[in-house]
Formats: C-alpha cells, sequence, structure tokens
C-alpha cells in the first residue's frame, strides 16, 4: 500500500512565556492509502498536535521546529499559507472531539455547511451548496427539515452526526478524528463509530483515529500507532500489538486493562506519571516508569527499530535488530 | 424596578429634605410667600398623596412644576432640551462601540506588546475625567489649530430646519436628522462638526470599557472549539475572526450596554457643561443652581425612565442577536 | 492579612501595573498629606503674582487669572479628592459588605426584595445619584462621601452576595455546621477570607471612580465653595481662560485628576490579574 501522508522527523513545540513544551519529538510515521490508523496516547502524548500538525493548524504559540509532513505526495510544510488553507477541509478534513463546542452557537447548521462549500467553491450556489448539506444529512440520519436549526438545538449524538457531515460533504480523502467519541454516551459512541466505518468503506477514506482508548482501536484500526511524551513508542498491526506488544508502555497499557473474563483483585496500574514536557527527563521518556529500565535507557533516546513485518518499537530492550533509520 | 427607581427619586427629592420650598429660600424669608410657594406646588399635601400624585402625574406626561417663577410644567422644557443629549450620547456611543470593538479585538489577535498596549489605553481612557478630555480637545483642535468648533451645536447664523410636509413642520429636535431631513446639507455638516469634539470625548472615555471587554473576551473566544473547527474548514482567517470570534465575543458585551447607557449620561452631563451644549444635563445643572428642586425632580425622573427604556431595548436586541435565548 | 498584599511580591503578569499604581498613588497621597509643609506658596492668595501667566522658573505651573500660583494649588487640590474618596469606601465597606453577608446567608424572600433594590441603585447612573443628594443636602466631606458610597454600596453587595451564595452550598460549610458552628462564626470563618481579594479590586474601583466623582461635582459647581484650592474647581475656572489658549490653567490640576484615578485603577487591574488565573 502506498503511503498518503509522510510524517518525517516531526518535531512540535509550544512556546508561552519563559517555557517550551515540546509536545511532539522527532516522529516519523506513515499513513497508507484506505487504511484506518489508530493514534494511541495519554493526554499530552501529542497525538492531538500531531493531527493539528497535519492538518497545518499549528499557530503560534505553537512552532514546527523540524520535520517534513508530505501529503500524497505534496509537501506541506513549504507550502503557501493560501494554498494550504484551500487543502484544509477539501482534502483532508477534521472532526473534533467535544460536539456541544463545535459548532458556532450562533450561526444555523445549514449556514456552517454553505459558508464552508463555498469557501472552497466560489462559484457554487447557495442552492447548490444547500442540496449537498441536505444530502451528506441525510446519509447520517438528519431530516433535511433540521438545516434550519441552530446548534443547541441538537443533541450531542447529533452535533457530532453534522460535524462527520461537515468532514464529509467536500469529499476528501482523509479524515483525522480527534478523539470523535470521548464526550460521547457508549451507545451513541457505538452508533458513530459504525458510522465511520461504513462512511469509510462508502467513500474510500483513509482514517487516523486519535485515541486514548484501546478498544475503540481494537474494533477500528487497521494499525495502531502508540505515542508517549511526543514520541512514538510502538507501531504495529492491530492484532500484533494486543497479541504481542513489545514496547513496555504498550505492554502496560495492555495490562491495565480490567479483563472482564478473569477475577482481578486488584487493578493493574503504570506507577508513576508522565513526565513533563517543558523539563523532560534524559534517556529514554518512558524510562522513569519502566519496568525493565537499565543504565542506557537512562542516558540515551532509543530509536525506533524493526521488530517485524510493519512494525517497529522503540526501546533499548529490542537491540539486536536492524536499526530503521540506516535505510534512509 | 422602574417603581423602585421612582420611589428613590421621590424618597431623595421630595421626603428626606422636608419642604424643598425652604431651601430654596434664605431663611428669613417671609413666612406667607413661603407657605404661598408651598401651595401652589401642592407640597403641603400629606405625603402620600403627593406619591400618589406623582405616579399618576408621570403617567400622563406630568414631570412635575417649576419652582422658579411662574410655575410652569417642567415636562415641555425638559422634551426641549432632551433631543441634544439624546442626539450627543447617540454618536458618542457609536464611537465607544466603534472604538472599543476595534481596538479590543486588535489586541486580543496580535497579542504580545501591542496587547499590552491595547489593555493600558483600556484603563488609561477611562480614568480620564471627561471634562478635562474635552478641554484638551478644545484646546487642541479648536484653538490652537482651529478646525473645529468648541462650544455649541450649531454656529451663529444657521438655523435649525425642518421637515415640511404639506405646511406642518416636523422637527425633532436632533439637528443632523433634521437637517437630512430637510435636505439641508450646510446645516448637517455644521451640526456635525459642532459634535465631533464633543461626542470624541464623551465616546473615548466609555470606550474603556469597551475595550477591555472586547479583548477579554476575543481572547478566550479565539481559543474556542469552533473557532479552530472553522480554521480546520479551511475558511479564511478572516471570515474566522469576524463571523466566528467576534460575533460571539460581541454577545456578552451586548448585556452591559444599558449599565453603560446610565454612564454615559453621567458623563453627557459633564460634556454638555463643558461644551455649552444646551440638553439635559446643563438644564439639570441650571435648575440646581436656580434650586428649582422640583424641576430638578422632575428631570432625573426622566432620566431614570430614559434609561429604563434603554434596557429593555437591549434586552430586546439580545434576544434577537443570540439564537439560545430566543425560544 | 499578609494574603491581601502578597500579589504584591513574586513574579508574574500584573505586576508591573499594580506597582506604577501603588508608586503614583503613594505619591499623591504623600504630597497631599504633605501639602502644608512643601507647598512653595500660600494656595488661595491672590494677586500673589501676574495673573495669568504661563509655567516659568518663578512659578513652574504659571499662575490662574487671580495671580495665585498654580503648582501650590495643585499641590493642595487633592486633599478634599481624597479624603472624600477615603471616607466613601470606607462607608461602602461598612455598610455593603455586612448587608451583602447577612442578606445572601439568610437568603429567602428578603435576600431577594434586598437584592431587587440594589439592583435598582446600580441602574442609576452615579453623577445622577450624586447631584440628587448634593442638591439637597449641601456640599460637606460627609454628604459627598455619603452621596458617593450610596451609588457604589450595591456594587459591593452584589459582589459579596454572589461569593456569599457560592460558597454557601459548599460541603465544608455543612460539615462546619454539622459540628456546631452557628450563622455568624461561619460566615466569618469561611465565607469572609474568601471575600476578600474580590473586595480589595472592588474598593480600588471605587476609589478611582469617587476620585473622577467628585472632580465632576466640582466642575459644575456642587463641590467645595470656590476659595478652597481644588483640582476640580480649577478646571471650572480655568476653562474661561481657554480660548486665549491658557492651557496652564487647567492642565496639571487635570492631570492630576488624572493620575488619581488611574493609578488605583492600575491598582484594581493588577491586584486582579494576579488573583484571577482566568485573566492572564
Amino acid at each position: 500500500m502506498e503511503a498518503l501522508v509522510n510524517i518525517d522527523g516531526l518535531s512540535v513545540e509550544y512556546r508561552t512565556g519563559d517555557v517550551t513544551a515540546k509536545a511532539v519529538q522527532d516522529v516519523t510515521l506513515e499513513l497508507r492509502k484506505g487504511e484506518t490508523l489508530g493514534l494511541v496516547g495519554e493526554s499530552g502524548s501529542g497525538k492531538s498536535t500531531l493531527g493539528f500538525a497535519v492538518m497545518g493548524l499549528i499557530r503560534p504559540p505553537g512552532y514546527i521546529t523540524s520535520g517534513e509532513i508530505t501529503f500524497d505526495g505534496v509537501d506541506l510544510r513549504h507550502m503557501g499559507s493560501d494554498d494550504l488553507r484551500l487543502l484544509r477541509g477539501k482534502k483532508i478534513a477534521m472532526i473534533f472531539q467535544d460536539p456541544m463546542t463545535s459548532l458556532n452557537p450562533v450561526k444555523k447548521i445549514g449556514d456552517h455547511f454553505i459558508e464552508y462549500i463555498q469557501a472552497h467553491d466560489s462559484n457554487a450556489s447557495e442552492q447548490k451548496a444547500r442540496s449537498m448539506a441536505e444530502t451528506v444529512l441525510a446519509d447520517l440520519g438528519i431530516p433535511g427539515s433540521r438545516v434550519n436549526d441552530y446548534p443547541h438545538q441538537f443533541s450531542g449524538g447529533m452535533r457530532q452526526r453534522v460535524m462527520v457531515g461537515l468532514a464529509l460533504v467536500l469529499g476528501p480523502s482523509l479524515i483525522i478524528a480527534d478523539e470523535p467519541t470521548t464526550a460521547l454516551d457508549v451507545i451513541v459512541e457505538a452508533q458513530i463509530l459504525k458510522l465511520l466505518k461504513d462512511l469509510k468503506t462508502k467513500y474510500s477514506l483513509s482514517l487516523i483515529l486519535i485515541t486514548h482508548n484501546m478498544g475503540i482501536v481494537a474494533e477500528m484500526a487497521d494499525r495502531v500507532a502508540v505515542m508517549y511524551a511526543g514520541k512514538i513508542a510502538e507501531v504495529a498491526p492491530t492484532t500484533k500489538i494486543f497479541e504481542d506488544p513489545k514496547h513496555p508502555y504498550t505492554k502496560a497499557l495492555l495490562d491495565s486493562i480490567p479483563n472482564i473474563l478473569v477475577e482481578d483483585k486488584i487493578l493493574n496500574t503504570i506507577p508513576g506519571s508522565p513526565p513533563s514536557l517543558t523539563d523532560p527527563p534524559p534517556g529514554c521518556p518512558f524510562h522513569p516508569r519502566c519496568p525493565y529500565a537499565f543504565e542506557r535507557c537512562r542516558a540515551e533516546v532509543p530509536e525506533s527499530v524493526v521488530t517485524g513485518t510493519d512494525s517497529e518499537a522503540a526501546c533499548f530492550l529490542l537491540e539486536g535488530v536492524v536499526a530503521r533509520h540506516s535505510s534512509k | 424596578m422602574i417603581m423602585i427607581l421612582l420611589s428613590i427619586v421621590f424618597i431623595v427629592m421630595r421626603v428626606l429634605p422636608g419642604n424643598p420650598v425652604l431651601l430654596r429660600f434664605e431663611k428669613n424669608a417671609n413666612p406667607a410667600l413661603i407657605a404661598g410657594f408651598t401651595h401652589q406646588l401642592g407640597l403641603d399635601r400629606p405625603l402620600y398623596v403627593q406619591y400618589f400624585d406623582y405616579l399618576w402625574g408621570l403617567l400622563h406626561g406630568n414631570f412635575g412644576t417649576s419652582m422658579a417663577g411662574d410655575f410652569e410644567p417642567v415636562g415641555p422644557e425638559i422634551l426641549s432640551r432632551f433631543p441634544a443629549t439624546l442626539e450627543l450620547t447617540f454618536y458618542a456611543f457609536i464611537v465607544a462601540v466603534a472604538v472599543g470593538v476595534f481596538v479590543g479585538a486588535f489586541g486580543a489577535r496580535k497579542g504580545g506588546a501591542p496587547d499590552e498596549g491595547v489593555k493600558v489605553f483600556g484603563i488609561l481612557i477611562y480614568a480620564f475625567p471627561v471634562f478635562f478630555l474635552g478641554m484638551i480637545l478644545q484646546l487642541v483642535f479648536g484653538i490652537w489649530i482651529h478646525l473645529l468648533p468648541v462650544t455649541g451645536r450649531l454656529s451663529a447664523g444657521i438655523q435649525p430646519t425642518a421637515l415640511s410636509i404639506g405646511g406642518v413642520q416636523y422637527q425633532t429636535g436632533i439637528y443632523t436628522l433634521d437637517s437630512l431631513l430637510s435636505g439641508n446639507l450646510t446645516e448637517f455638516i455644521d451640526a456635525v462638526k459642532h459634535l465631533i469634539l464633543p461626542a470624541t470625548a464623551l465616546g473615548l472615555v466609555i470606550s474603556g470599557v469597551f475595550v477591555r471587554m472586547t479583548r477579554a473576551n476575543m481572547m478566550e473566544t479565539m481559543r474556542s472549539d469552533f473557532v479552530t473547527a472553522a480554521r480546520a474548514r479551511g475558511l479564511k482567517e478572516k471570515t474566522v475572526v469576524y463571523s466566528y470570534a467576534l460575533r460571539n465575543a460581541m454577545l456578552p458585551i451586548v448585556t452591559i450596554m444599558g449599565l453603560q447607557f446610565a454612564i454615559l449620561l453621567s458623563g453627557a452631563i459633564l460634556t454638555e457643561t463643558e461644551f455649552s451644549i444646551l440638553g439635559l444635563g446643563t438644564y439639570l445643572v441650571d435648575r440646581i443652581n436656580f434650586r428649582d428642586y422640583t424641576a430638578v425632580q422632575g428631570t432625573v425622573v426622566f432620566l431614570a425612565l430614559l434609561i429604563t427604556t434603554v434596557s429593555l431595548v437591549v434586552d430586546i436586541l439580545y434576544a434577537y442577536l443570540d439564537p439560545r435565548v430566543r425560544l | 492579612m499578609g494574603n491581601l498584599l502578597s500579589p504584591l511580591v513574586g513574579k508574574g503578569h500584573g505586576r508591573p501595573l499594580m506597582l506604577v499604581g501603588v508608586g503614583i498613588a503613594l505619591f499623591i497621597t504623600v504630597m497631599s498629606i504633605t501639602a502644608p509643609f512643601i507647598s512653595p506658596h500660600d494656595p488661595s492668595l491672590i494677586g500673589f503674582g501676574p495673573p495669568d501667566s504661563p509655567p516659568s522658573a518663578h512659578y513652574p505651573f504659571g499662575t490662574d487669572q487671580y495671580g495665585r500660583d498654580l503648582l501650590s494649588r495643585t499641590i493642595w487640590g487633592g486633599r478634599f479628592m481624597l479624603l472624600v474618596a477615603v471616607t466613601a469606601v470606607l462607608i461602602c465597606m461598612a455598610v455593603g459588605l455586612p448587608i451583602g453577608l447577612v442578606s445572601a446567608y439568610n437568603g429567602g424572600n428578603l435576600d431577594r426584595s434586598v437584592a431587587l433594590v440594589m439592583d435598582s441603585i446600580y441602574a442609576f447612573p452615579s453623577l445622577v445619584l450624586a447631584i440628587m443628594i448634593i442638591s439637597v443636602f449641601g456640599v460637606t466631606i460627609v454628604n459627598e462621601s455619603l452621596a458617593i458610597a450610596v451609588v457604589y454600596i450595591p456594587t459591593y453587595f452584589r459582589v459579596v452576595r454572589s461569593q456569599v451564595l457560592a460558597i454557601k452550598e459548599m460541603p465544608y460549610v455543612d460539615a462546619a455546621k454539622s459540628v456546631g458552628a452557628n450563622g455568624p462564626a461561619v460566615l466569618l470563618k469561611y465565607i469572609l477570607p474568601n471575600v476578600v481579594s474580590s473586595i480589595v479590586v472592588v474598593a480600588t474601583v471605587n476609589f478611582a471612580d469617587s476620585i473622577l466623582t467628585t472632580a465632576g461635582l466640582d466642575f459644575i459647581g456642587l463641590g467645595l465653595p470656590v476659595t478652597s484650592p481644588d483640582w476640580g474647581i480649577d478646571l471650572q475656572y480655568g476653562r474661561a481662560l481657554l480660548p486665549t489658549g491658557e492651557w496652564w490653567t487647567i492642565f496639571f490640576s487635570g492631570l492630576m485628576i488624572l493620575l488619581a484615578a488611574l493609578s488605583f485603577s492600575l491598582i484594581s487591574e493588577g491586584y486582579a490579574e494576579r488573583t484571577n488565573p482566568k485573566l492572564r
């Protein structure tokens, strides 16, 4: 499968006052055409920032300090801001976490669509835009008559459908969903996830699914990338990650999910807390909490190492296998 | 709430001082004269009678009787002075909102040093005594540079005109409006010229609040999800800033406009005095100097009613602007 | 007390603003208090110098139309205003705080009625209310302070009330009551400390506003008797001289009023920024 998005050595930092937070550090990752890539990590792991970077939405106080991002062969980092803006929303669309706050409270739903459609196609008439909106919304189970309503008149689940509709209406090739169901209850969550699955097939989309929920990943993703403290810890096909996680963090993450079939008396947790992004510890970011940490982990940053077909992990425990970077 | 306002005025002006007529005259004035005055003004009746009379009279547009000389009703005089004040506050308000929103939004968007400047500007301009600012403007633009007139509403020799329809004169007393309606361009330009300095002085001072509020609201709104989502859809930055961020940031500001109007009126009194504009402000001060307490009472009542009306209009306006409130 | 002053020290955002404000306020206060000692001449002495003379080495701020030295008048001019402002703020706190605390704590219809009355006064233009009261009662320091205080009490009331209403429902208050703490004790121990920092902000704004209102009253002639040196009065009389371009008669007095009001506004803004993280 060819790559749709290529991220190479990307670093993003946020500068506020005297402190600089390194949100993303030297991330190399690719998204292949037609796949669903699950991007997993705790809060602060950098997964959302990565998503924004691909959208070109990193603005001051955020800065991309190094690396390249390519979309469909086009270099996003050195694109003019106007070109980038037109690409955004047309070829790549984003679905946000909180449907309650993602829509403009004083704009009708229909107007959200019309404005959006006309921003990318100045020739589109209001009529045409309106019918495009109604078609998409019908696909999602929202009757056309509701196009003149305001966001506050919809429930959370319906608003998220509207967001999905907005993401689809211009026919993008990639959708980045940033925790699309975190703010919804489980029943609605199931509906939205099913929706995404169906739409992906129907419209031949590629999907980056950003979440902290391993359950969603298990259900939806083809491949999984695990992030920790702004770095990629492990990337592997979904089944592989669940059956045979290589990185200590991934292992700990999976271990901490309670198993409904086993009678656990004590919940497994990962001791300690995520590192500070403004003052990260030297060496491997996970070493303070890693049960397998040794001397080298405290001193050097592990590079990603190939661990099997389509799989890699950044851990010194996996030394003895050829380093990935030498092929570049 | 109107009732409470009106009652407060009544209590302060009528109940607390006892007999206002006594205040007007010197201590050793002729008692018969005082008694006569008191009777003429109906001030010798029991308080509760006066109170009901006061309220009843207001319902009919009766704002009391003047204590000066010939016991003229105060109402017509108030109405004749009102347009000048209305005109001044209207234009000052426009200046205040325009400056406030523009500068506030500017600071919120730019951040850094310009933003600090905007913040300080907001505090500084509001701390300015409006009459002092007026004086500085008069000095600079009227006296050192002979650009604009410094007092009054019209230059000598220019008469206010009115719209005539079928021989009947319709005159609002608002010169900028009347002159446009009657097609008299000379008068219009003259009236506008006279309004520039006072409206700017008053408007600038009041803008301080709007600057700070707009800035704070904009900063918060720019960080909200729907703004990021709008950018993610590839909308032009201009659209995002105005149609999404500013439009929402402005809503809470509308809610304070009623309150600001009251402050505007206070400032108008001082501005009118400074620029010698014959409006309600100067009328009020004038009547106080003449110790015409019933007229003062009438004027204050009128102002209270005015503020209440404006607050009501603002509430309706807000419902129109925020769809979440409408239903 | 330490809590109150803590925003003054330490790094952070609003500090420069606040320090500038404190500096200016201190300067004006000291100047006004020591006026009898530092003023070069008698501010009320008519015919002391040549009338209407611009700033010069002899008279750094110039003289007014009665030949009075303006530098001296400027040094003396703030006393009345500061006194009125301090008195007004004290009255407001003495009245507004208890009413707010008690009314909000007891709640019910009484609280709602009081709140309604307060809101009505709050909506009233401050200058007009002050004018009403002064015109009827005459001008003394107490009267003017009272007039201004009346206008501002509702603000204190509202701020205190909203805090009390919020804290009243908190679990730790219930906990205190369950071990036998009674009303006033709860008020004093739990609610008051939380209210204090908001009060500082309101008080400083109140102070600034009071200065501007007093100046306004003086300007329209409802202030002190004519002969006392006062910034507002200087503006009233200097006004007539403007057409001849005599700017010094109004400039320094006006500037002082501005600085006085500005200094307290800065303190207020800086303090608010330091104690309320949301504003940063």
